[in-house]
Order: structure tokens, then sequence, then C-alpha cells
């Protein structure tokens, strides 16, 4: 009886050292995306890995953002009036690095309507002015940061539409392997991961350009025509069996991993987790974001996707959230409700003495079971040594 | 047997949980925190990721009367100033931030601390000061932005120590830096003893100056420290008496003390004895929050440190630089 509450106590402990990883994408959802200060609350939160956009700019830098343009995410219109495209967007590659230093980061808007993307995140008229930064200063900053924290955390470099870069006559991949040579980025073992939807640029990487450094798949919805590589292809088992000569894991868009029905709700698992699994390779769906999931319906998806689903980690814009829930999910006992993990909002009070509710501590937690599982177990063993008088 | 059993374990883990959980003292990310260079957005924003329930910052004013975000009163320790701006130093070879406007205090870059006019790291195992990452000087005002945007994208409130720097030498440029400040606050509606904002500073006498002629609510903290110190022209000896604390309960909610005030340390770092501050703050219920508990930089055990300041002490709060480690000991259950 007793090895048997001991065996769930250290499965607890196992499952807790095992727990999936967790990737910020693009930072934290708390403050402008990718900007340094974005990517440093996803760091002190916790995050295994923090997810970074890069793209080039026209004197060949590498600027840390998402979209291929600029009138998402800055005050571009502000500050140039002329120098937009027929379509009326700023193109980052249109743009020295000297131009776009001068310009302000702010939370995503919609460029035609000025109406800010997610309304419940940082204001996106508010005046402090973040700033675009390069590939060097994130390296520096993840670098920097890691030293002083003497946490280890790790950068997802992706690479934003080779096939658009080479266009000008560009090579993005070649200019991001050479500056995180610089910076000496160059095996396995270093905190570096690069990603991107181009497979074949992947394949460019790995046996053209000789890096060492480990690679993601990132996998969308296939669309004939429009898609750069054939995701279909690279889903299927044939496919996963060639990706897993060259890339360590996939990236792919959640609704690949599981099938929905037309009310949002999952029915099923697809086999892509399985066949990866088969393949040796980790699969790290995106993007969970919570504030598109009310209630606790986010808190049921990131469950099903760990247990049932079964993934090997998290792209999310809200990486305290689901470390949050990772930890809350490994408690000991099975027959548990939720109330048992439940963490204690921090609400500040009025009064400067008043002290504030606080989340439990984990290891703390375990030291007290064990310390009730062997009282419940000396008084089981003498209730039962009862019983033979 | 065995559910029965399993039940009241759970039942008493949640008990004692739950009472576990209620209270722990304030927790200040002084200056931000460690991790990143002092004061600076980035340095405030980690700092509420750490869960500091404070943001510990400075201002100083500018030559064109702007609150900048900066602890010293020149920029050469945090800053690239000299290379900028190599003939705007006065005779000591210091540039003071008052002999700048705002748009000429962006153009800097802001770095981890160095002992100025070397290239020596003040704490080494900190940010490397080398890096050429472009950190910026805040205002105020953004500094005010970034509470309150980051607030409402968390959905988790912190608040604000402003900590008003030398006001008697801000005197000496005519300017009132506290009514420059009180105007800023009133100008985002921050005004009531409710709201996330606090005040504190050493010269005691612009503290009940801003409570009785600025006529503010806001809540507000008495820095206290060693007279022959010369921080200000308070009387900090007379301050610290119950007499000087029963007046101070009139115009101020705390105290925030050299944590040297309230214990006597020997030399390796451990502590001898208790002083009566802390006893004589409470009995005229001031809070008191002592600084600053720097773990990368104290000879000790820091556990102990915080523990008996916790425990035995009893101070309400931690100003501190790492604000994550304070937290983490201090819900650490025995």
């Amino acid at each position: 009886m007793f090895v048997f509450v001991l065996f769930f106590y250290y499965l607890e402990i196992c499952q807790g050292l095992q727990r999936p990883l967790v990737i910020g994408h693009r930072g934290v959802a708390y403050l402008p995306e990718l900007t340094l200060a974005s990517q440093s609350m996803a760091h002190a939160y916790g995050a295994d890995m923090i997810e970074i956009d890069v793209c080039l700019s026209r004197d060949d830098q590498l600027i840390i953002i998402h979209d291929t343009y600029l009138d998402g995410v800055t005050n571009i219109r502000e500050m140039f009036s002329n120098r937009n495209r027929s379509d009326g967007r700023n193109y980052v590659i249109d743009f020295t690095l000297e131009e776009l230093r001068i310009l302000t980061v702010r939370e995503r808007v919609n460029p035609s309507t000025n109406v800010q993307v997610y309304p419940l995140r940082f204001p996106s008229k508010s005046i402090v002015p973040f700033r675009l930064s390069t590939l060097n200063e994130t390296i520096e900053l993840l670098l920097g940061l890691n030293h002083a924290t003497g946490k280890q955390r790790q950068l997802l470099i992706e690479i934003k539409q080779p096939e658009y870069h080479v266009l000008y006559n560009k090579s993005i991949s070649k200019i991001v392997i050479e500056t995180l040579n610089a910076y000496n980025l160059t095996r396995s073992s270093d905190p570096i991961i690069i990603q991107t939807f181009n497979i074949e640029e992947l394949m460019h990487i790995r046996y053209n350009l000789h890096s060492q450094l480990r690679l993601f798949a990132l996998m969308t919805v296939y669309q004939a025509g429009v898609s750069v590589s054939d995701y279909d292809f690279y889903r299927s088992e044939e496919g996963i069996r060639n990706l897993s000569n060259t890339v360590q894991a996939l990236a792919p868009d959640h609704v690949l991993v599981v099938d929905y029905d037309i009310n949002g709700e999952i029915i099923g698992t697809s086999d892509l987790t399985k066949w990866a699994h088969q393949y040796n390779l980790n699969v790290y769906p995106y993007t969970f974001r919570k504030d598109l999931f009310p209630g606790s319906s986010f808190e049921k998806l990131v469950e099903y996707f760990w247990h049932i689903a079964q993934v090997d980690g998290f792209i999310t814009d809200h990486p305290d959230v689901i470390l949050q829930l990772l930890q809350n999910y490994t408690t000991f006992n099975t027959t548990s409700s939720t109330t048992l993990s439940t963490t204690f909002n921090t609400t500040s009070s009025t009064t400067l003495s008043t002290t504030i509710n606080t989340t439990l501590n984990r290891s703390s937690t375990n030291f007290l079971h064990l310390f009730l599982l062997i009282t419940t177990f000396l008084f089981t063993s003498i209730q039962r040594s009862e019983l033979y008088f | 047997m065995f559910c029965y059993m399993l039940n009241i374990h759970l039942i008493l883990i949640f008990i004692v949980n739950i009472c576990q959980g209620i209270e722990r003292p304030l927790v200040i990310g002084h200056r931000g925190s460690a991790y990143l260079p002092e004061l600076t957005l980035e340095s405030q924003s980690i700092a509420h990721a750490y869960q500091a329930d404070m943001v510990e910052i400075d201002v100083c004013l500018t030559r064109d009367n702007q609150l900048i975000v900066i602890h010293d009163l020149y920029l050469n320790a945090v800053s690239n100033v000299k290379d900028i701006y190599p003939n705007r130093s006065r005779s000591d070879g210091y540039h003071y931030v008052i002999d700048f406007d705002l748009n000429e205090l962006r153009n800097l870059t802001i770095h981890e601390r160095i002992i100025p006019f070397t290239n020596t790291q003040v704490y080494p195992a900190r940010f490397p000061s080398s890096s050429s990452i472009p950190f910026h000087l805040a205002t105020l005002n953004e500094t005010i932005e970034l509470l309150l945007g980051l607030s409402h994208s968390t959905n988790q409130q912190y608040q604000l120590l402003i900590e008003i720097k030398n006001p008697e030498y801000h005197s000496q440029y005519n300017t009132s830096i506290s009514s420059i400040l009180i105007s800023t606050l009133q100008a985002y509606n921050l005004t009531e003893s409710h709201h996330p904002i606090v005040i504190q500073t050493f010269h005691i006498e612009d503290l009940l100056y801003i409570r009785e002629n600025l006529n503010s609510r806001l809540r507000l903290i008495a820095l206290l420290t060693w007279n022959h110190l010369n921080e200000s022209s308070s009387n900090f000896d007379f301050y610290r008496s119950e007499e000087g604390l029963q007046k101070l309960k009139t115009f101020v909610q705390a105290i925030a003390p050299n944590m040297e005030l309230l214990v006597n340390f020997a030399a390796d770092g451990s502590i001898i004895n208790v002083t009566n501050l802390t006893v004589l703050a409470h009995k005229y219920n001031l809070a008191v929050y002592p600084w600053t508990f720097r773990h990368d930089t104290y000879k000790g055990n820091f556990e102990q440190l915080i523990n008996f300041f916790h425990r035995t002490v009893q101070v309400d709060g931690f100003i501190t630089s790492q604000p994550d480690i304070v937290i983490e000991l201090l819900e650490k259950k025995i």
C-alpha cells in the first residue's frame, strides 16, 4: 500500500523534471512584440526559449521584426511620408538600419484601421519609445541575461521569407550564420536554434552552409501555388522521415497536430506527432494565445496537447501562463480537484504594510506531501497491527 | 481506509497551504532589478515579470525641467556622455544631468554601471557593461506609462516607488523638483493614497512640503541614513528617535532605513543584534522597508539574512536588487 503511494509520489517528481518546453513567441504578449523589453520578460518568466523573427534591411542588417513591412508595429508613416510602395506599405528592405533606428515601436495595430489587434495587450497609443533591435543586440541580450541570472535560456531565430529576400539578391540565411559565427554560436550545444517555413532553405543551411546548429521545420496548412514548400508532403510519414535527416524538430501550426470540429472543439489527434516521435523529432506547435481562449478553455487546450497529443513544447505568447499550468498539473494525487493546485492571484493592497497572497512553492509542497504520507503510513500501520491483538 | 486517509492528507495540505500562502512582506525591486542596466525600461519590466510588488526608481531634473530616471546627479557611471559631449563636463570631470536638455540626453546610450573614467564594472556578475546594446534613459512619463500599460496587459498591478534625488541640490537651480513631480503625476491622475505611486526622499522636510504645502494625498516614505553621509540636511538622529518617529507619523506612512540602522552587523556579515528602530516604528504604525539587499555582494549567507529580517526584525518589506531571489526565499516553507 505504502509502495503504491510512494510510486505516485515519485511519478510526480519525474513529471516535474520532464515538462514540455515553453517557448516565448516574440517574447511575451504583455509588451510590444520582439522588443528587448518583451524578450527580457520572457527570460524572467522562465521561458526555455525566446522566439524571434529576422528580416533584412536595405544595407543587409538583420532586423528583429515579424512582418516584411513596418506599418503594423512602428510609426513609419509619421516619420517617412513618401517611401511606401504602391500597396501603401513601407517595406523593411527599402530602409537602411540608420533610418530604421529613428522609428518607435508600439503594440501591433491593423495598418488600415489603426485599431489594436489584441485589445487586452499593451496600449498601442502609449508614448513609451520602444525601438527596433538588431540580431546582434538580441544575441547580446540573451548572453548577458544568461550570465547575469545564471539561467541558460535559448534563442529560436525564425528566418522570414528567404525566397523573398533572394529577389533582392540577398541570402538572409548566410548573413544569419555569419552573424552567429561572429559570436561563436555554431554548435548544436549552443543556445541558438534556427527555423523557417522554407524547408529547402533548411537543407541549404545544413548542407551548403554546413551549419551544425539545431534546426526546426516550421509547417503550416499547404496551399498550392501559395506555400513555399509542400507541407502536405513534409507532414506525411515519408516527408517526416526525410526531414529527420536534417532537422531536430517540427514546429507545426496547431491545426496540423489535432483535428478540430466546426465549433473549435478538439475531436482527435493527427498522426503527425506519432510519426515525428517515431523518427526522433520533437514537436513544438504554435501559437498558444491565452487572450483568444475565454474562461478555462485555454487550460483544457494545453492539457490536451500535453497529455493526449503529447507534444514536446508550446510556442506561446503567454509563457508565464503555460509554465504555471504545467507546474499545477504535476500534483501528487490522482483524485485531487483543481483547488489543491490553485495559485493565489497576487493583488496589491492599498496600505503599504499589508502583505500579498503568494503562489505556492512546489518543492516545499513536496516535502509537506512526504511528511504527511509518512504519517499516513504510520497511522495506517498502527491501525493494521491493532487488528492482530 | 486508504482513501479516507488520503482525503485527510489532502485536506490538511490544503489548509496548511492556505495559511502559509496568505502573507509575505512586500518585495521592492531596487532600480528595477540587478539583471539589466539599472532603471532602464527593460530592467523595470523584468522586475514586474519577477513579481516584485513595487519597482523603485530615482528621478533627477534636466536643464529644461524634465524628470529623468537616473540614480546619480551625473551621467558618467551609466552612460557614454563623455564620448557624445566631450566638452560639457564640469571642472571635476563629471557631466551633470542638470546641464543638459532632455533632447540631448536622448542621444546617450546607457550601460551597466562602471566606476567613472575606468572600464571597471561595479558589479562584475551583472549584465556586461561592454555590451553594445543601446539602452536609453527613460523619462518619468515613460516610466508611468510602462507601469500603467504593463499592469493592464498582465492584469497584475505593480506600484512605483519614486525617489526624489537631492531636492536641496535642485533648489540651488531655482527649481522645486517635488512640485514638478507632483504636477507630472497629477497629469496622469495619480494623486490618491490608493494609487500605485509612492514617493520617498532623504530630505524629510520636502516630504512635509509635499504633504502640507502641495496637499498631496499620495503615500510617502522617509528614507533614513546617518547624518555624516550628508544625503540631506535633515537630522536623521532626530527622526530615528521616538520623538522623531512620532513626528514622522503625522505626514508619512513608512520609513526606509539603511538596513544597518535596524541590526548591528559583524565584519564577516553576520548579525550581532537588533536595534529598537523597527519596534519603535511599528509602535507608531509606520511600516519599515530596509535597503538594499544585494545577493551578489552580501558576504554572509543571504538566506539567513532574509530570514532574520523577516522573522526576527519583522520588517514589512525588502528593497532588493534581486526581487526574484527574495520572493523565492520568503515563500519557502520551513
